[in-house]
């Protein structure tokens, strides 16, 4: 370990202690390395049928309905995917593949789409989960009521049509060729509309809900009319366990048999306690600047602080050397990549000190927004001292959740922290967050190039046009900075010794896991 | 109506409105809250996703289309009709929302007042009775350092101790009273010490110091000469002038343990007051925490005429003085 990464650990350290009791207490001597995957299913033995699977969740879910974006977010997918069905996944390094569906195929320009449903699927109330349900479903996202982020991606749809009752066509306003990745999350789930407010939607599953405290606890029991093959627990119990830690002590006391899990020091801990470990490159940590707002409008002030910052120190220090090093918008297993990946600057102080001077800002200080739970401030820690290595004060600002999310919407902030599991499809990370007039471009960047570069991407049905594009798009991204990327993570679930079915996420840039998989060894 | 009955009315009277004036500057200020958020509360809450219609309903919803005031009013209005809005989240009722979390976080109090007590009493009638004693001096030291750990430590370690080493009592989760009684007992045991142990700390020292205040009185030495009993002295001569502090303590915690036990309820996932308002506030969610923040209030107050009625009983010389 580098002199300055072994300081820069004890900073972190220091810091950590003060918000954790479990920072920076995993052991050496424990399994490391990213993607250290599920021991797997192969190991697990025959399955197992009956019991009750017993699943943690990080955060509260409001309704159980799709048209809730929190529902669809990665962490609680595993309680999603028991009472819907995707029409697309995300599989291995991002791919999207049908799940429900059967095909979704492009016109040759990618501005009308094919959607080939399977056959017989029904809703769990017996009926029929044909095209009209999806056009239905997609309908009811779209409208302002329903409160659905996904209202945005639905806007983009021209027209629906029922070609036949396993059919839909999709006529799209401008070409998409990512298309079917929209129907990964809420729109992808179809539902039918709850029957009143206290009422979940109602989906085909291969669980049924028995009952259900809205942000504390579901109980599910298995669909009997279910399409595909059963589920093995008889039953799902969700609980909302939002402490990082009392929810690691929960699996390891045995009231837990799975749990999302996101902290490096509990992942590289879980194997010594003998639990089960399935994670993925699922999360990229970034920062943000504000390129509307002086000095972070001119490139060469985020061009020195991305010269400034030592990505793998980061990556040891408050990952513990379980992820990646983050070098661009297209992520590490992306199938874009095959094209090369963009040239990310080295660690150079001196080369900061230099940009900074010749842009008249020597002096430069700012303040960081973060959010005020362990790894963020660990992160931010890093970060304070690399950039003062490069002579720039920066000022840790943390913040709970909802204000953090207030500034990067509102785009108040100068430079800000921002973990995403955006980057696990390229697609929709280029479009959403670099667009000129994309919902997340916190930033404000507006740079044509990148824009016509992802446009063109997303107009061609060419993967290989389509990546060059992409690649292009990437390069203008890391050479005119408008965020500096730091780590590629790894997310996932931990579990008990008696969970038997966990899969290998390994290669998943969205860990999304159906729990109708997994079963109790008796 | 004799004079004494006139000025006991009259200082009800007083004390009512000097109540009813907190609780309205307090809901007025709860109403506020989106009305003080920078920005738009409704697009902080729905993203830069939201549509025009969709931030316009929002608003609406958020009383943002009329002043304060008169969002106010309209409030209080609906309030006394029972309906203190419904949340954004789950549409549900916050009086529904309120009336399955409130129980569980008075259950959750009740146990840690217990636990307080049950430790606070004897140590410090003990470390009063011999001060500077061997007994004083460790609980001296050990209610230093038991004031020193933060709440979520001490719930951590017992977590470690009892349901990850020892496996006797689960780590998280909560059974209703009503579901199986001895299953909410286990789960009740750990929040419960967690705030119990941090509190007995406190009730240790506040008692211990008054104890021995009141020991020093000439009374107590004249029962002592009389020859009283040691129990009977401390328990029916000092223990109850000392207990005002601790009445005041316990009264203080019954409303700030309604919006207060947030940690310990996040920590051991008690599906509290706590949880609920953490929840409300990441997601913005005002009429929720607009109802907590109002309901406590209401507790506050109520504990404080309880507090005092109360001291009344315990020293009725309170009543004489003011006479």
């Amino acid at each position: 370990m580098k002199r300055h990464t072994l300081v820069l650990a004890s900073t972190v350290c220091t810091a950590a202690l003060a918000l954790t009791a479990s920072a920076c207490s995993a052991s050496d001597d424990t399994v490391s390395g990213g993607g250290t995957a599920a021991s797997a299913a192969k190991d697990d033995g025959p399955a197992v049928d009956g019991g009750t699977l017993r699943i943690g969740l990080d955060r509260p879910f409001t309704k159980l309905d799709p048209a809730d974006s929190t529902l669809t977010s990665m962490p609680l997918m595993i309680l999603a995917n028991a009472l819907y069905d995707p029409l697309m996944v995300n599989g291995d390094n991002g791919a999207v593949q049908p799940y429900l569906a059967k095909s979704f195929t492009p016109n040759a320009d990618a501005t009308a789409w094919t959607l080939e449903l399977r056959e017989g699927v029904t809703f769990s109330d017996g009926k029929p989960l044909d095209a009209q349900a999806v056009i239905d479903h997609v309908n009811r996202l779209a409208k302002p009521e329903a409160k659905c982020a996904c209202a945005v991606d639905a806007a983009g749809i021209g027209g629906m049509t029922v070609n036949s009752p396993t059919s839909v066509g999709f006529t799209l306003k401008s070409p998409n060729a990512a298309f079917p990745g929209l129907f990964t999350r809420s729109l992808g789930y179809v539902s039918e509309a709850p029957a009143g407010a206290d009422n979940p939607a109602v989906g085909s599953g291969p669980y049924t809900l028995e009952s259900v405290q809205p942000g504390v606890s579901a109980t599910l029991t298995r669909n009997p009319s279910y399409w595909g093959a059963k589920g093995h627990a008889d039953k799902l119990v969700y609980k909302v366990l939002p402490d990082a830690d009392s929810r690691y002590q929960s699996l390891r006391s045995g009231d837990a048999d799975l749990v999302w899990a996101e902290t490096p020091s509990q992942l590289k801990q879980a194997p010594a306690d003998g639990l089960r470990v399935a994670t993925g490159p699922g999360s990229t940590s970034t920062v943000v600047f504000n390129t509307k707002v002086a000095p972070f409008d001119d490139p060469r002030v985020r061009k020195a602080l991305q010269y400034a910052v030592d990505r793998s120190a980061i990556e040891k220090v408050v990952y513990l050397d379980q992820g990646k090093v983050s070098d661009g918008p297209i992520g590490s297993t992306s199938p874009y990549r095959a094209q090369g990946t963009a040239d990310y600057p080295a660690h150079d102080p001196a080369k900061a000190r230099a940009l900074l001077a010749e842009a008249g800002h020597s002096d430069l200080s700012f303040e960081y927004l973060v959010d005020s739970r362990p790894e963020g401030q660990q992160r931010a820690t890093a970060l304070q001292q690399m950039f003062a290595e490069a002579g720039v004060k920066m000022t840790i600002k943390p913040l709970d959740p909802a204000n953090l999310g207030t500034a990067m919407f509102q785009r108040k902030f100068q430079v800000m922290d921002f973990v995403t599991s955006m980057f696990g499809d390229t697609d929709t990370a280029l479009a959403s967050l670099y667009m000129p007039d994309a919902p997340y471009n916190f930033t404000g960047w507006n740079n044509a190039k990148a824009g016509q570069a992802i446009a063109a991407g997303r107009s061609t049905v060419d993967p290989a046009q389509r990546a060059r594009s992409y690649q292009e798009a990437a390069q203008e991204v890391v050479t005119d900075a408008p965020m500096l990327f730091l780590t590629e993570n790894q997310v996932g679930f931990l579990a008990s010794a008696r969970t038997g079915g966990l899969p290998d996420v390994s290669k998943r840039t969205v860990v999304n896991v159906s729990p109708a998989l997994l079963w109790v060894k008796k | 109506m004799t004079p004494t009955a006139l000025r006991t009315a009259g200082r009800t009277a007083g004390r009512l409105g000097r109540a009813g004036a907190v609780l309205l500057l307090v809901t007025v200020t709860a109403l506020s809250l989106p009305h003080l958020m920078p920005g738009s509360p409704a697009l902080a809450a729905l993203g830069p996703t939201a549509t025009p219609e969709q931030v316009t309903a929002y608003e609406a919803k958020l009383g943002l289309d009329e002043n304060v005031f008169a969002a106010t009013w309209r409030w209080l209005g609906d309030a006394l009709h029972g309906d203190l809005g419904h949340s954004l989240s789950t549409g549900v009722a916050v009086t529904t929302e309120l009336a399955d979390r409130i129980p569980v976080t008075l259950e959750l109090f009740v146990a840690a007042q217990v636990v307080a007590l049950g430790l606070a009493l004897p140590v410090a009638l003990r470390s009063a009775w011999r001060p500077g004693g061997a007994v004083d001096r460790i609980a001296t030291a050990g209610a230093f350092v038991w004031l020193a750990v933060p709440g979520f430590v001490l719930g951590l370690l017992l977590i470690w101790i009892t349901a990850v080493q020892l496996r006797i009592l689960p780590a998280t989760g909560w059974t209703p009273f009503t579901e199986d009684p001895l299953e909410n007992l286990r789960h009740l045991v750990l929040p419960a010490l967690t705030l119990g142990l941090t509190e007995a700390a406190v009730f240790t020292r506040t008692l211990r110091s008054q104890l021995i205040d009141t020991l020093d009185q000439t009374y107590i030495s004249a029962a002592r000469s009389r020859g009283m009993g040691t129990a009977r002295l401390l328990l029916r001569r000092t223990l109850r002038p000392s207990s005002l502090p601790l009445v005041t303590l316990i009264g203080i915690g019954v409303g700030t343990s309604l919006g207060g036990s947030v940690l310990v309820e996040s920590l051991f996932a008690v599906p509290g007051v706590g949880m609920l308002v953490s929840g409300a506030i990441n997601g913005r969610d005002f009429p929720v925490v607009q109802g907590v923040v109002v309901v406590s209030a209401v507790a506050v107050v109520a504990a404080t005429f309880a507090v005092d009625v109360l001291y009344r009983t315990i020293d009725p010389r309170i009543a004489d003085e003011r006479r």
